[in-house]
């Protein structure tokens, strides 16, 4: 590891890091003295040297079933999405806790292997006084790790994929209903060209740590906008604890660097010196490492641009792709339920008699009627070929239940199948005549094998959301 | 105001030593670099672009850090002393930059008309810092004057940031949504009612907030950590500012007039920061220019003066908002309670108008759909009916200027209940209408008062735009979850009406970690 360390002794892994680091070295400029560093200092910088490196190369199997899993040929950005923010785990995420401290069990790993790591690093090395090199090194990995998770979350806003508007189910869904995360992307997935502004600044302040001498200004952002992201993590359980206190760990660590000759300036208003390990790329093999990551990173930023995009343009992910029947979007008065024979009145307690229908612009129909709801408690994130798997607008709600149906237009039948994950053995098969413009009368077997007739009536509604944004309204 | 005094202080020394080339103060930083081993800063003379640009910033940030328009002195000197509440501290520190005119349309409330106030201003700055150059011609540098406008602007500043995130960090701005907003669809509220709502739905958000605005404003406090709180208060603000305009919520302006004057104030070091950060040059001279006061007495004064004001805007404003919250006067909640042991969602099992039994049906506009008691006194129900929507969606800063013409769009200029509860009157037909602002009518909230002993309540519609309706109803409890209401509709029907109590929960309330399946 250092120069004091003999190579009669040297273990493999040193014969193998030696001259790595001696390359590493090679960005001094002539007659650059590091200063040396407290005790503490490097005792500190070993152990996040190990943490950091130990969770963003990963070292378990998992991160290469899912790289080989790519198709390539069929690439889809949520493929570069999930590889980017991907960390080591030693245990599968998906067995631990999803919320709460938990979370970070990984983490907690990586800490003692890393103390581990720190106290044999020290029993081998006790010269070595100053790290400034590797320092700069470890900043550069973070910095592109960093930018290239603010990469991915930034286009998925920009093009607002992460939030979609809510579908006329969502929101003729009771603010009750909801979860908290659920009312919190919904509150964002209203205002899109918000969303697109806070991608637009998360895709800024990649940016910003692209450029070593900006990183600075990045790190402010970051701690602006996006530490806000973390903390809503943490109050409204969305589900990316990890990732979101991973962006503002980073980031803060990244400041450390900043703050003394801030602190020096603004506050001491003392004469400060600048950084003076400014790296010089005159070594060939360092230079081309250099010139392929840049590249590599700007490729990267293109082709998940493009991705995200397309998808956006021709099939966010979030919203199922089949075209609901023809000339059918909208909310329907149930006016009138027979249930085998029996007419039901309109009742708000009765659990078989439907209250209202909605039509959504795709292949989905909803259902109001006093029966309970197993919420999907995932975050409705996974991508899904078919538009039954497609399942953000029912997870972290309840309030109604989720049909996907398939529609014979020929015959006028539609066979539907609950979208619910919990229900999904509930499937009804109705034929349908539309005799005008407002009317949809259903006729059919439902999920308990029971025959019904019911009598869809539009309802013509302005709403609040709508119209009475600015103006005085009677509604 | 210690601004103000500030201000009148260093006019008066301007008149005196503005162009005596500030030999005290060369001396004290001779001195001090000395000291330091630094060598001595050049106190070489500004070029005239930046004096230009300087005067047009000195005047800028002087016309909007001073209170101009009478009714915010009307309001300060006639506060009543013994009934001071938290919205006096408030008043005191959101004031808005100079209301030359009010366009009362849609886009001059919530659009970017909103902004011609803070342009037109500009454009006076713009015109006082030609003049002043024309008249101006010897004074190399402004070192005093852009010290004591920073100190204006700073001032004004924290406080103003302080005032708004108090009201976060003792949760009242954004309050955790009521029972009848439970029951109402999301696509029946207003944007800047679901964008307050999503924040008020978690009290640590909140709280959080606030200290995101709270923690700029000290730092703005003290001069050695002033341009690192401005470049925090300029970010966090100008995201309230996009915020704003991306939810109709009315306070954007304010918002950017706060982010103006924190990168006013950061601007002062950004040109060195550039030079430190991204030229990667050394710094040379990082001495500020500070005032030297030599005069005991005048020492004496200023700390006195910075004492007394901090203790006012901070811990007693504090202290204040701490009161309010702990004490009833949330200004987004009322304070009444209500009828014992009722809180809850009802089924209306039972309708009858003018002794006809009406069945349940979501498209009759007199049969009630369902009953919600709250916590405190008011009664919701849910008919097929519209109603002129109350726009009182939580209280912000004024549009001052008489802006009665404005109610109908924005009804912000309120702060009834403190004078209602001033008067002695019941507060919660005042602000506190918040439970029904923003809201679709087809949910009717009441105001009630209770005659425990007659078993009667006294109901009147808390929307502003309906508070002629009012009905009486007779109550009675046959077992612990049935209600039955009898009397006059505010349509001067008799009702008869059941309710039973549903045992329904809540996911939003539940959250995400419970160990409930079904809802």
């Amino acid at each position: 590891m250092s120069e004091s360390v003999s190579f009669q002794s040297a273990t493999p892994f040193e014969r193998w890091f030696q001259p790595v680091n001696s390359r590493l070295q090679k960005i001094v400029q002539p007659g650059y003295k590091g200063k040396e560093w407290k005790a503490a200092e490097v005792i500190l910088f070993r152990f996040f040297f190990i943490f950091f490196l130990l969770l963003i190369f990963p070292v378990d199997w998992k991160f290469y079933r899912e790289l080989w899993g790519i198709n390539w040929a069929h690439l889809h950005f949520h493929d570069l999405f999930r590889l980017s923010k991907y960390q080591t785990q030693f245990i599968a995420q998906e067995k631990l806790p999803a919320y709460g401290v938990g979370v970070f069990t990984n983490w907690g790993i990586a800490i003692l292997v890393a103390a581990a790591g720190t106290a044999l690093w020290t029993k081998l090395d006790k010269t070595k006084k100053e790290y400034n090199v590797l320092y700069y090194w470890l900043r550069v990995v973070l910095r592109y790790k960093l930018a290239i998770i603010l990469i991915t979350y930034g286009f998925i806003k920009l093009f607002p994929l992460q939030m979609p508007y809510p579908s006329l189910s969502n929101l003729q869904t009771n603010y009750g209903d909801y979860f908290p995360w659920k009312i919190y992307f919904q509150t964002t997935g209203i205002a899109p060209k918000y969303q697109s502004f806070l991608g637009f600044v998360e895709i800024l302040a990649a940016f910003l740590l692209f450029y070593r001498k900006t990183v600075t200004f990045g790190v402010g952002l970051i701690f602006g906008f996006i530490g806000n992201v973390a903390v809503v993590n943490a109050f409204y359980d969305v589900g990316e604890l990890i990732t979101s206190t991973f962006i503002v760990l980073v980031a803060s660590f990244l400041f450390i660097y900043d703050i003394p000759r801030l602190w020096h300036f603004l506050v001491q208003e003392l004469p400060t010196k600048a950084n003076k390990l400014v790296p010089n790329f005159s070594d060939k093999k360092l230079k081309t490492a250099r010139t392929t990551l840049r590249v590599a990173f700007l490729l990267f930023v293109v082709l998940f641009a493009y991705k995200t995009f397309d998808n956006y343009t021709n099939d966010p992910y979030k919203v199922p792709k089949t075209a609901g029947l023809h000339d059918s979007y909208g909310l329907y008065n149930v006016k009138e339920f027979i249930l085998n024979n029996d007419t039901i009145p309109y009742s708000n307690t009765d659990p078989n008699r439907w209250q209202d229908v909605i039509f959504e612009k795709w292949s989905t129909l909803t259902i109001k009627v006093n029966r309970p709801v197993k919420i999907d408690f995932s975050s409705g994130e996974k991508v899904a070929e078919k538009d039954i798997d497609r399942n953000y607008e029912l997870a972290g709600l309840a309030g109604r239940h989720y049909f996907y149906y398939d529609a014979d237009t020929v015959n006028h039948t539609l066979a539907l199948q609950n979208k619910n994950i919990h229900h999904r053995n509930e499937k009804l098969s109705l034929q349908y005549t539309i005799p005008n413009d407002s009317t949809i009368i259903l006729n059919g077997i439902n999920e308990n094998s029971d025959s019904i007739h019911v009598v869809l009536n539009r309802i013509n509604k302005k709403y609040m959301m709508f119209e009475g944004r600015r103006r005085p309204v009677k509604i | 105001m210690k601004v103000v005094a500030g201000l009148l202080k260093f006019k008066h020394m301007s008149n005196t030593t503005i162009n005596l080339a500030l030999p005290a103060e060369a001396k004290a930083l001779k001195q001090q670099a000395a000291i330091n081993g630094a060598p001595v800063s050049p106190l070489a003379p500004w070029t005239p672009a930046a004096k230009l640009a300087f005067r047009i910033g000195f005047l800028y940030m002087l016309f909007l850090c001073i209170p101009t328009y009478p009714k915010f002195y009307e309001h300060l000197f006639g506060l009543q002393w013994g009934k001071i509440t938290y919205h006096d501290f408030q008043s005191v520190v959101a004031f808005w930059p100079p209301q030359i005119i009010l366009i009362e349309s849609e886009e001059g409330v919530f659009g970017l008309l909103n902004y011609i106030n803070l342009i037109l201003v500009f454009a006076a700055a713009v015109v006082g810092g030609l003049i002043w150059t024309l008249l101006d011609k010897k004074t190399p540098r402004y070192d005093k004057l852009y010290y004591w406008i920073r100190v204006l602007a700073r001032y004004r500043l924290a406080y103003g940031m302080i005032g708004w995130g108090l009201k976060k960090a003792f949760p009242m701005q954004m309050v955790y949504p009521t029972m009848g907003m439970l029951n109402t669809p999301f696509v029946d509220m207003a944007e800047k009612k679901l964008y307050w709502s999503h924040v008020g739905v978690s009290f640590g958000y909140t709280i959080f907030l606030g200290f995101a605005e709270i923690i700029p404003g000290l730092l703005l406090l003290h001069r050695k950590t002033a341009v690192l709180g401005a470049a925090l208060a300029a970010v966090v603000t100008f995201n309230i500012c996009i915020a704003n305009h991306a939810y109709d919520a009315g306070v954007a302006v304010p918002a950017a007039y706060f982010a103006i004057i924190g990168t006013y104030i950061a601007w002062f070091e950004l040109p060195k920061i550039w030079k430190l950060v991204v030229q990667e040059k050394d710094i040379t001279w990082a001495k500020r220019y500070y005032p030297v006061f030599p005069q005991r007495w005048k020492r004496n004064l200023r700390t006195a003066i910075k004492i007394t004001f901090n203790f006012i805007f901070v811990p007693l404003a504090a202290a204040m908002w701490a009161y309010g919250f702990f004490n009833g006067n949330n200004y987004n909640i009322p304070s009444t309670p209500g009828l014992e042991e009722v809180k809850g969602t009802y089924n209306v099992t039972e309708f009858r108008l003018n002794n006809k039994w009406v069945p349940f049906n979501p498209g009759d506009s007199i049969r009630w759909q369902d009953a919600i008691f709250e916590n405190w006194s008011t009664l919701s129900y849910k008919v097929n009916r519209g109603a002129i929507a109350d726009r009182m969606i939580g209280y912000s800063p004024l549009r001052v200027k008489d802006d009665k013409k404005n109610n109908k769009l924005n009804q912000v200029n309120t702060q009834d209940s403190d004078q209602l509860a001033k008067q002695k009157k019941n507060r919660d037909l005042g602000v506190t209408r918040w439970e029904v602002g923003g809201m679709a009518g087809d949910r009717r909230y009441f105001f009630y008062t209770a005659d425990t002993v007659k078993k009667v309540l006294y109901l009147q519609n808390k929307n502003k735009n309906h508070d002629d309706e009012t009905q009486v109803l007779h109550y009675s409890m046959p077992t612990p979850n049935r209600i039955i209401l009898t009397g006059l509709n505010e349509f001067r029907d008799s009702i008869y009406v059941v309710l039973d109590r549903t045992d329904k929960k809540y996911p939003l309330v539940e959250g995400r970690q419970t160990t409930i399946k079904a809802f």
